[in-house]
């Protein structure tokens, strides 16, 4: 275990310097104007562009300025860590305009994935026990439904029919649980978590059935209906057990994918997350903030990813040495 | 002793017909036909290509262009739009322009630029996946470590910075050779779908590269190239092609997400996602439903039909990915 570990966190470096390049590169090379005057913002002085010419070190050679845009994200700069630099368009430090929105993109992202993987996962064993029955191609129908309906459209659909129509569900707006109590939070949450579950349920719903499905067909499956097991145990026990891989190591892929998709629920149901301020930040030219947003973004992906293939091993001790 | 006369073989000759061999096409062919919701999805794919080919057509049909206003049209005491009707099937917005023509031009966006991208995503893809999966060594893990990275990207994000970076002056970005606008989009796609292509083909060449007809193509000192691309190649292609009815729609939703964030097509061209997310303005959506739900069923259509077919040419196929 130590070793895989060991040679996991080296390949976590390696793919942390690949990805800081990209986005160095997009954000240094790419632009037809100098990074200086693209930090800046539209109103900047020529001081104001003169300063950030400094700081961001563009009188140096190129890879002297990746290794100080490195080095502040590693070690953080004047305004803490990590360095997330200044925005000019809001006055403040980037690291401050960001710090309350994380906490609302996690709540969001993470009760996302929970509802996802129960639902997917229920779904698709249902479906493989219940094989070639009236649920299963209901439900096969629900799976390809929402892999093709768009997500934006789905939450503003959900929006429309449960707000505005039936009036059973809250509005759009983030309503913190401190200040407006737990289920005033909870009920403007709910949508915004389906929305984004339900765009991943259907993927998950048809590799559960699958892996479910191939699993029957063991021998060990069987044996333990030859033993004489019951049914429900069996399927938790023996079946779902060998299922819970495949599910994990498809989690792990689609961790960025959850990113993406936390941007534009923020956006349709108006969380002031960090997705949410990311597209705001785009359109009043605040370069900065939308730099920091896709280095931490990628980051966490990167963090998560980790956590994952550790808890893979964990659990399938053959990736250990492979 | 002779043998009695029920055991000798049956001729073919004498069932009128001679017997032929099916080549894998035909297999497919045959499997695929006799699938209902996959032939369905097939036509409807047709029908929205026609219809996105022939949109000059609809608008001079109507008599209405894409981004023509009809300010006459909107209701008289709020200016508010005004809902479908026998002149505006799918009524107008909220500046006055016909729903439906735009429904058409932007399914012609949608598609152009998701064939566009997956064109690009599989002959790049398909290339490195063969190099990668053929000649093995540093040059797979370079390639497959690449690919790995590349998918652990939040691509929104990634979207949202190379478009917004690129959009800052109208020179566009590396010295004009990316413009912002369709093709920016179509780039931001094909960078961020050639690994799932290079990942599937390398995986299928590691295989066949132990086969005897490989070998044999070697023996016959055939060069690398067309080992990979006349021997190889071919082996690949119906699982490219599942993997493209795949690819396709999910550059359709993702072209329409870029767009419903602002940073996808430009303003003038027009898209379903814009579209949709010009009714969001001031929750228009809610008091003009066909804003939102045209532009929407038609996305939703074109992914879910081609989401089908892709199954159907799967099963049609077997085993695939």
């Amino acid at each position: 275990m130590l070793r895989y570990l060991v040679r996991r966190l080296a390949w976590l470096v390696v793919t942390l310097l690949v990805i800081t390049a990209i986005i160095f590169v997009i954000y240094f090379v790419l632009p037809p104007v100098s990074p200086a005057v693209l930090f800046a913002g539209k109103e900047a002085t020529p001081q104001i562009v003169a300063t950030v010419q400094r700081e961001l070190g563009l009188d140096h050679p190129v890879w002297v300025q990746y290794l100080l845009f490195l080095r502040h994200l590693v070690l953080g700069d004047q305004f803490g860590w990590p360095g997330l630099g200044f925005s000019f368009v809001n006055h403040a430090p980037v690291r401050s305009l960001i710090a309350g929105r994380i906490v609302i993109t996690a709540v969001l992202a993470a009760g996302a994935a929970i509802i996802w993987l129960a639902l997917g996962l229920t779904i698709g064993v249902i479906s493989a026990v219940k094989q070639r029955t009236l649920w299963d191609r209901i439900s096969l129908g629900f799976v390809i439904f929402f892999i093709s309906a768009p997500v934006f459209w789905l939450g503003l659909v959900l929006l429309w029919v449960f707000w505005y129509k039936l009036g059973i569900a809250a509005g759009t707006g983030y309503f913190p649980p401190g200040q407006y109590g737990v289920l005033t939070w909870l009920n403007h949450m709910i949508m915004p978590w389906l929305t984004l579950a339900l765009l991943y349920a259907g993927w998950y719903a048809r590799m559960t059935r699958g892996a479910v499905l191939d699993t029957l067909r063991q021998d060990y499956v069987r044996t333990a209906r030859a033993k004489g097991l019951r049914e429900a145990r069996i399927l938790i026990r023996h079946v779902l057990r060998a299922c819970i891989t495949p599910v994990l190591t498809m989690f792990g892929m689609d961790l960025a994918a959850l990113v993406s998709g936390t941007v534009i629920v923020e956006v349709v149901f108006n969380l002031n997350g960090l997705g949410q301020w990311v597209v705001q930040s785009v359109s009043s030219d605040d370069i900065p903030s939308v730099l920091a947003v896709t280095v931490l973004a990628a980051l966490a992906v990167m963090v998560a990813n980790l956590i994952v293939d550790i808890l893979y091993a964990y659990i399938d001790p053959r990736i250990r040495y492979e | 002793m002779s043998l009695p006369a029920t055991l000798e073989p049956v001729i073919p000759e004498q069932s009128g017909q001679p017997i032929q061999g099916r080549t894998q096409w035909q297999q497919i062919g045959r499997a695929f036909r006799s699938d209902k919701p996959a032939m369905t999805a097939l036509w409807i794919i047709v029908l929205l290509v026609a219809a996105a080919l022939c949109a000059p057509l609809v608008a001079g049909l109507t008599g209405h262009g894409p981004n023509e206003l009809f300010p006459g049209q909107l209701s008289s005491q709020l200016g508010l739009p005004t809902g479908p009707s026998s002149r505006f099937l799918f009524g107008i917005d909220a500046g006055g322009r016909d729903v439906f023509v735009r429904c058409v031009y932007g399914l012609r966006t949608s598609l152009t630029v998701s064939l566009l991208a997956a064109a690009i995503a599989t002959a790049f893809g398909v290339t490195v996946g063969l190099a990668a999966g053929y000649f093995g060594g540093w040059l797979d893990t370079l390639i497959s470590r690449g690919a790995d990275i590349f998918l652990a990207l939040p691509v929104v994000l990634f979207a949202i910075s190379i478009s917004s970076v690129c959009s800052i002056s109208a020179r566009g970005c590396l010295a004009g050779t990316v413009q912002p606008g369709v093709g920016l989009v179509v780039a931001i796609l094909a960078l961020f779908t050639w690994p799932y292509i290079a990942r599937l083909v390398r995986g299928q060449t590691l295989a066949l590269r132990q086969q005897e007809f490989v070998n044999a193509a070697r023996g016959f000192g055939a060069p690398h190239l067309t080992v990979m691309f006349v021997e190889i190649l071919p082996n690949l292609t119906a699982q490219v092609i599942v993997y493209l009815t795949l690819i396709i729609p999910s550059n359709i939703l993702f072209e329409s997400a870029l767009s419903f964030l602002g940073v996808g097509v430009p303003q003038t061209t027009p898209s379903l996602g814009r579209m949709i997310a010009d009714a969001t303005n001031g929750n228009l959506f809610t008091y003009a439903w066909w804003l939102m739900l045209f532009p929407g069923v038609l996305l939703l259509l074109v992914t879910f039909s081609f989401n089908i077919l892709g199954d159907g040419l799967r099963d049609a196929i077997g085993g695939g990915t």
